[in-house]
């Protein structure tokens, strides 16, 4: 999944994402990109849905 | 008296001499594209035009290896020059004097480091000319007819010049006796020029001072990472232990990527770049330690 924030362009793993708790995949993110200069709680509001998304429950086909 | 017979065959088949209105003649070679021996093609020109692109990084005896750039040629040897079957009625072909082409390149160093892979492997070889002619021949294999190139064992070498370059690159590819017989099955498809694919540039990853990483061509070492910007991708990278990355992020104001969790990584093979959106590149087995910044 690719989502931009700024100038920034990030891809995600669905694969890992689904293989960890919500906190925990946005506390990881918001570690390795602690150095970007974009606001903490933007990073934290963008990684926690890209989880959303990641980890949707699949629809169940009629 | 003796019996047996060994019945002639040189007028088993009629030679059709017309010539139509627009006869195609094989044009000045542009391009080179050098296959595996056993590596065999659609007839179709549509179809082998429609696959070429996946050819460059087919894993396996499919891939093709695109040279471009060839600006001269130099026949050597070859069937006419035979001049040992005795004295009697002087020379005559033989069929055993291989033709062998020199096939000059204009392309850097870093390009001769790669053919002289090459160096005396037999494979098959399509010639390209001007128009956009893919020139082969037609194979049989199991019962059903293929598109291949001609066979000949390279060699690259760099021959010295005048003196206002200190070398001349220049494939040399030696036909083997089977070329007589390959030039009557002689097969050309015209794919087009622009059709013609790149070959693959080897790639790493290099991690940069201070943190962050590029992706770099692995010979002249020249930083690609901005020109892919955001097409790079998750799939793009492995570690050692074969998984993808959690994250990347492509930071464009400084042209670096950002690969988490640490670990040790590699620029995956051309045939996942290529699925995932990156083509004309291959990763080569290079692994660099990325630490989060």
């Amino acid at each position: 999944m690719r989502i931009s924030i700024g100038n920034i362009a990030f891809s995600f793993s669905e694969e890992a994402a689904k293989k960890i708790k919500r906190e925990a995949f946005i506390k990881d993110r918001l570690k390795a990109y602690s150095f970007l200069p974009i606001k903490k709680e933007i990073l934290s509001e963008k990684f926690g849905e890209v989880w959303d998304s990641l980890n949707k429950p699949e629809k169940k086909s009629k | 008296m003796s019996s047996g017979t060994i019945i002639g065959n040189c007028q088993a088949e009629s030679p059709l001499t017309g010539v139509g209105n627009c006869p195609k003649q094989e044009g000045k070679i542009a391009s080179l594209i050098i296959t595996n021996r056993n590596a065999y093609f659609p007839l179709e020109g549509a179809d082998f035009k429609a696959n070429l692109d996946d050819y460059v990084s087919a894993d396996g005896s499919q891939r093709i290896w695109p040279i471009k750039n060839v600006v001269g040629m130099v026949l050597n040897g070859g069937d006419i020059n035979a001049p040992d079957l005795g004295t009697y009625g002087g020379p005559a072909p033989t069929n055993i004097n291989a033709l062998n082409v020199a096939y000059q390149i204009d392309a850097g160093d870093c390009l001769y480091k790669e053919l002289i892979k090459f160096n005396k492997r037999k494979v098959r070889i399509f010639r390209v000319d001007d128009e956009g002619y893919v020139y082969g021949t037609v194979i049989t294999r199991n019962g059903e007819q293929y598109f291949a190139g001609f066979e000949t064992t390279l060699y690259a070498l760099r021959t010295p010049t005048d003196g206002s370059t200190a070398y001349n690159l220049s494939l040399y590819a030696y036909y083997t006796v089977n070329l007589e017989t390959e030039e009557k099955n002689m097969h050309a498809v015209n794919v087009g020029l622009t059709n013609v694919p790149d070959g693959l540039i080897g790639v790493v990853l290099k991690a940069a001072t201070g943190g962050g990483a590029k992706v770099v061509t692995s010979c002249a070492g020249e930083d690609i990472t901005s020109d892919y910007a955001d097409e790079w991708d998750v799939k793009m990278f492995v570690n050692s232990a074969g998984a993808n990355p959690t994250s990347v992020a492509y930071n464009s104001a400084t042209g670096l990527l950002t690969i988490e969790p640490a670990s040790k990584y590699r620029v995956a093979p051309a045939k996942i770049l290529e699925t995932a959106g990156i083509t004309g590149l291959d990763g080569l087995e290079e692994f660099a330690t990325v630490s989060d910044k």
